[in-house]
């Protein structure tokens, strides 16, 4: 696999090679257990030696948030962390739709895209919807997304200019794995998560009217 | 280590790889555009608000910073499908391979939410692209050159750090995936695979309930973690070479049948060409042509 002839690769080149892939490596390594993080289990020498690989990535960590060699990796996109399915798989099936009310007190459910429901092809092209609910299903960290999205989901359901959206809540409808010796839920709980009063100038700016 | 990283060698492995890598970045922008106005635009789920948050003061290569004009992003966005078209055949290489870097970053810069871990890979591939000699080979750019006599038929050798890049590169994904898992109990107690099966939001062709049940899912579940492995160690091996990525091919390709995830195995098989060096894909190149002309004379005669 070695090619036979070799040329000069200038020490500058080599030097950045080396270290791209220094970086990428501290990059992409991942976090420590969240004992280890949480310092539930302290920094004692004892323990340090008795945990030697997870306080490595708990230092690891701890200078991927300190160090300025992150901006190289942030601020040119060449930031990575593969935890693709990892630690574990995500146990907690869901999707999502809104609950509209109108200006004249009528309701209607719009849906939000689900891949299940989809052909083949519209599932190749709307992937990202999934992957953006992936994203916002966090009460703790997402809420902040809710307010444009319940907005975005009142202009997908306005029909009829003269009765606007006033009010939207937010639905998750749900299903908890609990693993292969339990049995498997076959029903959706529902969980409104959010509602949402429509702003009336935005939806209108929106809908370019 | 060092001879390997820095040698000298054939293009045209590099050359592949670049066509490969435009192709679904062009596949990545038509299917993006499908729902381009939910994710570019101000009134869509995503507004450029979201990104400065998401950005955290930190300064992101983003050409749509602070843009929330419509036909401006629809334009940048048009700019990219185009220079993946021009990366793809091999047209202007080095100028087309940074516009591309470029507009890709900046649009996963833009709407970062929306991004899986094709995307990822995706950036750094084009990076390697465009700071390598990408058009030496398998490009219009050759092809033009060689026939106004400016190039030898022959390409001449090129350093080949960018393509040893990318294998690092993918060594590096597949190491630390498996690490990532090792760290959860359900890869570690061999039912990992039970779960996504019944995620149904990544449905996409069906298989027989068994291949989704135990014991079947211990067997799918260590493969997976074997194969990862194999994929960062192995090989580099020579002997084993071709199993370990015939293997990753079977491995991706189960993935990319029974769920929803485009892209992200077709561009993680689009880099096991680079594991070959650029001889041995031009004889296998002959080769295939050879085998073609064969039942032709045959047919002619």
């Amino acid at each position: 696999m070695v090619p036979a002839q070799g040329g000069r690769v200038s020490p500058l080149v080599k030097a950045f090679v080396l270290a791209h892939i220094a970086l990428i490596f501290h990059w992409s390594l991942p976090m420590p257990s969240r004992r280890i993080a949480d310092r539930e289990i302290p920094p004692t020498t004892e323990n340090v030696l008795k945990y030697p690989i997870e306080f490595a990535l708990y230092a690891n960590d701890y200078a991927r948030g300190a160090s300025p060699t992150g901006y190289y990796l942030q601020c040119t996109g060449l930031w990575q962390y593969w935890d693709m399915f990892a630690p574990n798989p995500a146990s907690l099936d869901y999707w999502y739709d809104a609950r509209v009310t109108y200006a004249d007190g009528s309701t209607r459910v719009v849906p939000y895209p689900r891949m299940k429901t989809m052909t083949i092809p519209q599932k190749f092209v709307s992937e990202r919807y999934r992957k953006f609910i992936e994203r916002t299903n966090s009460d703790a960290v997402d809420n902040w997304k809710w307010p444009n999205f319940a907005q975005r989901m009142a202009m997908l359901a306005t029909i009829d200019p003269t009765n606007l959206p006033t009010r939207v809540e937010l639905r998750r409808h749900y299903r908890q794995l609990k693993g292969p010796f339990d049995p498997e839920p076959m029903q959706y709980e529902r969980f409104t998560f959010y509602v949402h009063i429509v702003v009336e100038v935005d939806l209108r700016r929106a809908l370019g009217s | 280590m060092m001879r390997w990283l820095f040698g000298y060698g054939s293009p045209v492995t590099f050359g592949v790889t670049r066509a490969l890598v435009g192709f679904l970045a062009l596949v990545n922008y038509l299917m993006l555009s499908f729902s381009f106005e939910a994710w570019f635009t101000e009134s869509g789920f995503y507004p450029v608000r979201f990104a400065e948050r998401w950005a955290g003061g930190v300064p992101r290569l983003n050409l749509l910073a602070g843009v929330t004009d419509t036909p401006t992003t629809m334009f940048v966005f048009w700019l990219g499908a185009l220079a993946a078209v021009f990366v793809c055949l091999g047209l202007f290489s080095r100028v087309s391979t940074i516009a591309l870097f470029v507009l890709v970053v900046t649009l996963h810069h833009r709407s970062p939410d929306i991004l899986h871990s094709g995307d990822t890979l995706l950036r750094q591939l084009l990076f390697f692209l465009m700071i390598g000699p990408s058009g030496a080979a398998f490009s219009l750019d050759r092809w033009l050159a060689v026939r106004q006599g400016k190039a030898p038929v022959v390409p001449p050798p090129v350093s080949l750090w960018p393509q040893r890049l990318v294998q690092v590169q993918v060594a590096i994904l597949y190491f630390t995936t498996v690490w990532h898992k090792w760290g959860g109990s359900y890869w570690r107690d061999g039912t990992a695979t039970w779960y996504v099966p019944r995620l149904e939001e990544f449905d996409r062709f069906p298989l027989p309930a068994f291949v989704d049940d135990l014991p079947l899912v211990y067997v799918s579940t260590y493969a997976t973690l074997i194969v990862e492995l194999l994929l960062c160690t192995a090989v580099f091996v020579p002997k084993l070479r071709k199993w370990v990525l015939l293997s990753g091919l079977a491995m991706h390709g189960f993935i990319d049948y029974h769920f929803n995830i485009p892209l992200f195995g077709p561009l993680m098989v689009s880099t096991y060409v680079a594991f070959y060096e650029g001889d041995e894909v031009a004889a296998w190149w002959d080769r295939l042509k050879a085998r073609w002309a064969r039942p032709r004379q045959r047919v002619a005669a």
